[in-house]
């Protein structure tokens, strides 16, 4: 068959029965599974990977889950691109931010993965002051990013890692019925277009920009509410990239075809397809591919990945609305929206506890639940006492615990619930006199 | 011998095949059809008939929402959804966050038609449960929800339904789930159109507390013994709106939700020939011995598979 496969530097070509492939625009790391008759054993994992389909490089990454069932005739090799570094690669303290750009951050975290990449440019997008990465894998942090951006992440035939905008180009193929088309599928619909955005900034700022779409006779909005949204410019740009997204018809394409292995995701390819009425280019935006005795792709074009537009999530933060209080964290700090105007009510707290996971507000009690402990304020954000939540010891080494949540009882507002973890467990806490005392009534 | 036939906009005779379902709990209505050919985009309003030779009444009319092709078998399939597809997509968004959607003293009904009117709807019929809104310092306002989502917190404060007919007309009602005045008669046997029955009874959607939080410092509770469950043993629900501002909506909410959910659901699934007048909400008699079903029923969600043959399917429930 038409396949070469090298795993580690060996060519176990003659043992491979079948590769199936699959990429996504969407679903940022790329696998290969290679079925084989390679019966000695020997392979380990993280071993380098490289496929050639038609004398054609098509994937490069490394071994991730190898099969070794000897009474098994279809042993397997799963293979994934190199963003599994990322992945794997653990941010285990706390790194603080200094209103870098965002691009300084994806690189950061794409060199700390230890992969090779390639990232667009941009020049006015800057992280979120007093912000910082928490403990996560490098992945998550990259994926934001490139959300933060618009951009997608998607790996090459030789496994470097592009993190950039993707958008519809010159066409490189064409794929056409009677030609190298199989059975082809184009769904139209109207579920998540929108004819108008919102951006809801600092204070009383914001922008609403409108278009229109066709089959939509109403107002229908997207909407992004953050305080971070500080200068009219930022807001009228983000409305108007939102509004771009969102305008668009869901168009999604489903073709099966006959094999090609210079085809790859973020291509273009013009087709021409009588039944559906597409004469159009489009995005090639995932590969399934099958080489066997037969060598087959199922492609989808136009593709909408659901979470593609995400400005809004920032590194380790919170936000959410109501109708007279608005809290927002994204380690900025407190604040309370009063007439339209965002007003921090950070009092005396200490800069590492403007890093909050949790806040409720009560009247003129707030309970905050911040990276450093639980703070009460009794005056609105005047002034903040540290409240320790403990468990006790003798039991777990690490007796103080870090509170994730916390809620005040909004019927009988003295009493207050939280939620606080160690290394060891998770427990739940409750006061009946406004947090003076603590009840740890569950581990 | 009855012969199929359908009228549908836009797709003269290429239809491969129909299926509608209304359901209780699942407001919006969907419609999809096969077609060979059609002239239809997406947006455009539709009305579906279907039945038999000089009889085929309306069954569905809305928008549509989705349109697929694919060569292989050389289908379109045409993905429509009833009027209120519209307020499910509409947000309630004001840009003066001081100024926001708001209404004072103002009955029930009409604060859903001012709600459904914001997403353009009013072909609208509201009966009315004799319930006025922030007649206190707390007006009704709604910001960052779909105009959907507002219509039903309003109603679930007396435990009412909205729904669109097979006319386009939204209604909003009191409808509980269970038998009324019947409508129509199936009856199993050979002179019957009963094709398939299937009787089963759980508690899973039974409430027997309601627990109401209003406006501060409001709350209310009601709660009964079920049958159906141990002594003692409560499933609780939960409502809370700060609409409800005053101490006796708050305990005729919990009576009324009470009443609504504190039942068992005995229900049948049921195969039946083809009726184009059959709908969610209605009430139909059953005559069938063999799983004890006979009795009158409510339908809780109809689907109309029409194709080479049509078959009406029925989850009924008492």
């Amino acid at each position: 068959m038409g396949v070469s496969v090298y795993v580690n530097g060996s060519d176990i070509s003659d043992y491979v029965v079948s590769v199936e492939r699959s990429h996504s625009l969407c679903r940022p790391i790329s696998t290969a599974t290679i079925y084989h008759t390679w019966d000695t054993g020997g392979f380990s994992t993280y071993e380098p990977v490289v496929i050639y389909e038609d004398g054609t490089k098509v994937f490069t990454g490394y071994t991730q889950e190898i099969s070794v069932k000897r009474m098994n005739p279809e042993l397997y090799i799963l293979a994934k691109d190199p963003l599994i570094r990322a992945a794997d690669t653990w941010i285990d303290t706390e790194i603080v931010t200094n209103q870098e750009w965002l691009i300084y951050w994806l690189s950061y975290f794409l060199n700390l993965s230890g992969v090779s990449f390639t990232a667009g440019t941009t020049t006015n997008k800057y992280m979120p002051p007093n912000t910082s990465w928490q403990i996560g894998s490098a992945y998550e942090h990259i994926v934001t990013l490139s959300k933060m951006l618009g951009w997608y992440i998607f790996s090459d035939p030789d496994g470097i890692i592009h993190v950039q905008d993707v958008s519809i180009g010159a066409s490189s193929k064409t794929i056409a019925t009677k030609s190298n088309i199989l059975n082809f599928k184009r769904a139209r619909s109207l579920d998540r277009a929108r004819n108008a955005t919102i951006v809801f900034g600092y204070g009383n700022l914001f922008s609403k920009q409108t278009t229109t779409v066709a089959g939509i006779s109403d107002e229908r909005v997207a909407v992004m509410a953050s305080p971070l949204v500080g200068t009219q410019a930022l807001a009228d740009e983000l409305a108007v990239t939102m509004l771009a997204d969102f305008s668009k018809i869901g168009d999604e394409k489903n073709a099966k075809i006959t094999g090609d292995p210079n085809l790859k995701i973020a291509d273009t390819v013009t087709v021409k397809e009588r039944f559906s009425k597409t004469n159009q280019p489009c995005l090639v935006t995932s590969i399934e591919s099958r080489y066997q005795e037969t060598y087959e792709m199922d492609i989808t074009l136009d593709e909408r990945c659901p979470s593609f537009w995400g400005y809004a999530p920032y590194p380790s933060g919170y936000y959410g609305a109501g109708s007279g209080i608005y809290k927002s964290t994204w380690g900025g700090g407190l604040y309370v929206l009063f007439s339209g105007e965002w007003n921090p009510i950070n009092g005396n707290l200490p800069e590492t506890a403007k890093q909050v996971y949790w806040f409720d507000v009560d009247e003129s009690v707030i309970f905050a639940a911040t990276a450093v402990g639980l703070y009460r304020s009794m005056d609105l954000g005047e002034s903040y006492t540290k409240i320790p939540l403990t468990i006790p010891s003798g039991v777990y080494t690490q007796t103080e615990m870090v509170p994730i949540g916390v809620e005040i009882d909004k019927v009988e507002p003295n009493i207050v619930w939280a939620v606080a973890y160690n290394t060891a467990v998770v427990g739940v806490y409750r006061t009946e006199d406004f947090g003076e005392t603590w009840e740890c009534i569950g581990l | 011998m009855k012969t199929l036939s359908y009228s549908i906009t836009g797709i003269g005779t290429a239809v491969e095949s129909v299926s509608i379902n209304e359901s209780y709990s699942t407001q919006v209505s969907r419609c999809s059809i096969k077609c060979t050919s059609h002239s239809l985009s997406l947006g455009d309003s539709i009305t579906v008939g279907i039945g038999y030779t000089g009889d085929t009444p309306t069954v569905f009319k809305g928008y549509v929402t989705g349109i697929a092709d694919e060569i292989l078998p050389g289908i379109h399939e045409i993905s429509c959804q009833d009027v209120l597809w519209r307020a499910a997509q509409h947000w309630i968004v004001a840009t003066d966050l001081a100024n926001p959607f708001r209404r004072t003293n103002i009955a029930v009904e009409d604060l859903i038609g001012d709600l459904l009117a914001e997403a353009g709807i009013t072909n609208y019929s509201g009966d009315s449960p004799g319930f006025t809104l922030a007649t206190g310092v707390q007006p009704a306002e709604f910001q960052l929800v779909s105009s959907l989502d507002a219509c039903n917190q309003v109603a679930d404060i007396v435990a009412w339904h909205i729904y669109a007919d097979q006319g386009g007309t939204v209604h909003f009602k009191n409808i509980i789930p269970e038998p009324g005045s019947s409508s129509a008669s199936f009856v199993t046997g050979t002179s019957g159109t009963i094709i398939t029955a299937n009787q089963k009874i759980n508690t899973d959607n039974l409430r027997n507390k309601v627990v109401v939080f209003g406006y501060p410092p409001i709350t209310a509770e009601a709660h009964a013994s079920s049958s159906y469950l141990p002594a003692g043993f409560y499933k609780t629900a939960i409502i809370a709106s700060p609409l409800i501002d005053t101490q006796s909506m708050a305990d005729g909410t919990a009576s009324y939700n009470l009443n609504k959910w504190n039942r068992a659901a005995y229900s049948i699934d049921i195969e039946v020939e083809g009726d184009p007048d059959l709908h969610a909400r209605q009430t139909v008699s059953v005559t069938e011995s063999f799983t004890g079903a006979s009795g009158d029923w409510f339908v809780y969600d109809v689907t109309h598979d029409f194709q080479k043959q049509y078959i009406t399917r029925m989850t009924l429930v008492k």
